[in-house]
């Protein structure tokens, strides 16, 4: 993928770090999508008022509803049982790098038999919740015969996998 | 926070119970980790098997896909 889809998920996970919030979801990304580049997508975003005050505001109030999950849980019943899980994080980043221990995070939570709600259990890294968004991307950009997914691709991406909790295969997809 | 950190190890069942099922969240990333970096350095699967006291058989099918993985980035990078 391209520099400004870098920099979008760099935006992304800030933001998410930033929140405190335990995964990194397309809401995330739609944030970094709308701090990123003079793209396409972030124009139509704009002229239709999905600013970053109004994705941001909308964030906080669901935050305050209790909808999106802090990171909590596993955090805190390890360091019951003496275990600092971010000492523990601090030292695998120095020996594996973070890419590498975000990566064995998805792939441990993606098992089957890993089971639906356990994600918050792998305390190390946040699961990536917006990746499925990122290949219904790439498979945009590759139908419109684009090697590499755009922004622009990312908001198609983003915008089919929220429109329904399963999106119906276009028949361009096909 | 306090209350739950010191409930973790007290009798509350439902408490001891998450502590340990995060504990073992994050004892297979650990294990993912050290799998993968193991095999990287040419580990065989028996090899890894035999450190962790698990089967051959066990620890392929848990990170067998580890392989599936290299592959795929590999032909990506090429």
């Amino acid at each position: 993928m391209l520099a400004d889809f870098e920099q979008m998920m760099r935006l992304a996970a800030e933001e998410s770090e930033r929140r405190d919030h335990r995964y990194l979801g397309t809401e995330h990304a739609l944030l970094g999508l709308l701090c990123t580049s003079n793209a396409r997508a972030v124009s139509v975003l704009r002229s239709r008022g999905l600013t970053v005050e109004a994705v941001e505001a909308e964030l906080g109030r669901l935050e305050e509803e209790g909808v999106v999950p802090r990171r909590d849980g596993g955090r805190e019943l390890l360091r019951s049982l003496g275990i600092d899980i971010d000492e523990v994080l601090a030292r695998l980043d120095r020996s594996f790098g973070r890419a590498a221990v975000d990566e064995a995070t998805c792939r441990v939570t993606r098992r089957p038999l890993w089971r639906r709600g356990r994600r918050d259990l792998a305390p190390l890294a946040k699961p990536v919740l917006v990746k499925r968004a990122l290949e219904l991307a790439e498979r945009h950009a590759q139908t419109a015969g684009r090697e590499q997914a755009t922004i622009d691709d990312v908001l198609v991406g983003i915008l089919r996998l929220t429109s329904a909790s399963a999106p119906p295969p276009t028949a361009s997809e096909t | 926070m306090v209350t739950l950190a010191r409930d973790a190890t007290g009798r509350d069942p439902a408490d001891g119970l998450a502590a340990v099922a995060a504990l073992g969240g994050l004892l297979e990333v650990l294990e993912a980790l050290h799998v993968e970096r193991a095999r990287r350095s040419g580990w065989s699967w028996e090899a890894i098997a035999q450190k962790l006291g698990v089967s051959r058989q066990a620890v392929h099918q848990k990170h067998g896909d580890l392989d599936k993985r290299k592959q795929r980035l590999g032909k990506r990078g090429r």
